[in-house]
């Protein structure tokens, strides 16, 4: 996502308190999405997890 | 000729699946976004934006929404709010008047002598303003009872920094209070057509609608297109952004930019405002006629998994009235078929609804957990009993499927058929149900029957409704959603 290159890097001491909302605001949304893929992840696991048990007992 | 028949019904069963694997398609690319978004483009960018506001005996909610607006966390001195008074019969000029003071050289109060020709035009009277001043960079169309989150309007400038972004909307929520059964369906509604679904165009690079309540462009994109909305549809919002993607310039929803609306609180409202949408959508395809399925000439407008996705909602009641007439069909040509077609169609819908409705409380939890009884009874309580006969193999239908071969008939057989065709059957039902309202009935009364027959095939009814209203060519009337400023920005 392009932000790599940022992890470990702390705040920057020329970057403004604009800068900042900026930045913790993209930073919140980037954490906000990568939440959801892996919300996505699970809960496909498990759908697929019961259809497959479902499968198996029914046959 | 029997063979045909067959073949036939096993088409259209199949076809009634169209509307679920799209859907179920769509939620499976959403997490991607986690990947694929446009937040490494974005810079902090904050534009001068004119807010427009459309208005038509708005005092109740103009005032709010004023406010809401000026209390923005955005650079001071970089946006204006443009109220664009349809001729307003109401006290709507005296709000203003008390606004522009509040607010002076921020609040401006455009009065149109002549109204009611609806949103587009009203919002072309003010573009027209904006648009011969240098002052604006970016402009926002919004509705006027939309409040803003504090954050929002600097959450969706950030994407202006990109110059193929042309326009930017967000996630429109229902925040009406008190809340009431239907007002919940809608807000899980929204969930999944705006939270889920637009995440998933983001991904596919193709968006099918800015909302109406939302919608920041930059200036470049605005004289793109024209300058001004179009006037000759229903659907001003869905055409426009078609017409920026036209035009080359990308849109993207950011689904953590939040406004909340007030949506309407009774079924008839929800026809009327619904009606409008879908007869729009009807337009804005006969409008773009030659867009569809042609990949290469029109971007990813004209891809094959676009063109699938917006006809699987707008023609959605066909599909499954094709689908009831297949299975049957089935059950009176070809019974044990009847039951293949049965469990594979109804055991699939309930995969993808437990998928969809878990994921939707995922990706909004604090709707879900305002939601959660309507959102598991979305599809209609007795759809889900249907769903879990067909995952449960109950052999309540292949039971009974031999009676036309026996050559008698027996009471049994018409809940069994009522079952098969419930698909297409759940339209009409919500039709009764929007006509109980209409009658007069108790809210105790329409609850229970719209928890039962549930919010899915009422918005299919309409989507129905609307089909043939075009069809018919009937009067095609701008009729304004009443809003009351019930709506509140829910923590």
């Amino acid at each position: 996502m392009g932000q790599d290159d940022q992890v470990g890097k702390g705040e920057n001491p020329e970057m403004t308190p604009a800068d900042n909302e900026f930045r913790k605001l993209l930073d919140e949304d980037i954490a906000t999405e990568a939440r959801l893929l892996w919300s996505e992840i699970a809960i496909l696991a498990f759908v697929t997890l019961l259809v497959c048990s479902y499968l198996i007992v029914i046959d | 000729m029997t063979d045909a028949l067959v073949i036939l019904c096993v088409l259209f069963a199949a076809l009634g699946m169209i509307p679920t694997l799209s859907s179920f398609a769509q939620f499976l690319i959403i997490g991607w976004h986690g990947v694929r978004n446009n937040y490494a483009a974005c810079r902090d960018y904050t534009p001068r934006v004119a807010f427009v506001l459309p208005a038509w005996n708005e005092a109740d909610v103009i005032g709010s929404s004023i406010d809401s607006l000026m209390s923005l966390s955005y650079p001071p001195g970089a946006w204006r709010i443009y109220v664009v008074d349809d001729a307003s019969t109401d006290h709507t000029p005296a709000v203003m008047r008390e606004k522009m003071a509040q607010y002076p050289g921020s609040v401006f109060h455009l009065r149109r002598e002549v109204g009611g020709q609806g949103k587009a035009h009203t919002l072309n009277h003010g573009l027209k303003t904006i648009l011969a001043e240098d002052w604006a960079e970016a402009v926002m169309i919004m509705d006027a009872d939309v409040l803003f989150e504090p954050l929002t309007l600097r959450r969706m400038a950030r994407h202006l920094a990109d110059p193929t972004v042309g326009g930017v909307t967000a996630y429109v929520k229902e925040g009406s209070q008190p809340s009431n059964l239907l007002t919940r369906f809608i807000a899980f509604e929204y969930i999944t057509a705006q939270a889920a679904a637009r995440r998933a165009q983001n991904v596919m690079g193709v968006l099918a609608c800015m909302a109406g309540g939302a919608q920041l462009h930059s200036r470049a994109n605005l004289i793109a297109i024209g300058g001004a909305i179009d006037t000759s549809t229903l659907a001003e919002d869905t055409y426009t952004t078609f017409k920026t993607q036209l035009s080359g310039r990308r849109v993207v929803f950011d689904g953590n930019a939040v406004v909340w609306a007030e949506e309407p609180d009774s079924v008839t409202a929800l026809w009327k405002q619904r009606l409008r949408w879908g007869r729009g959508n009807l337009q804005l395809s006969a409008a773009f006629r030659n867009l569809w399925f042609r990949p290469g000439r029109h971007g990813r407008l004209g891809s094959v998994a676009f063109g699938v996705l917006w006809f699987a909602v707008a023609l959605m009641p066909v599909f499954m009235i094709m689908s009831s007439i297949g299975v049957i069909g089935l059950y009176f040509l070809r019974p044990p078929w009847a039951w293949i077609a049965f469990t594979i169609l109804w055991s699939a819908t309930f995969v993808a609804y437990l998928f969809e409705t878990l994921f939707s409380f995922a990706i909004d939890p604090a709707t879900g957990r305002r939601t959660w009884f309507e959102g598991l009874a979305f599809p209609g309580v007795i759809s889900v009993c249907i769903m879990l006969i067909a995952v449960s193999r109950l052999p309540l239908l292949s039971g009974t499927a031999d009676w036309i071969e026996a050559g008698h008939w027996s009471w049994r057989d018409i809940p069994v058929q009522l079952i098969l065709a419930w698909t297409g059957i759940s339209t009409v039902a919500a039709w009764l149900v929007y006509r109980l309202e209409g009658v007069g009935a108790p809210k105790w009364l329409r609850n229970i029957f719209l928890v039962l027959v549930g919010y899915g095939p009422l918005v299919c009814a309409v989507a129905f409704a609307a089909i043939i209203a075009e069809f018919r060519k009937t009067d095609l009337r701008w009729d304004k959603t009443i809003k009351s400023g019930k709506a509140r920005i829910l923590k």
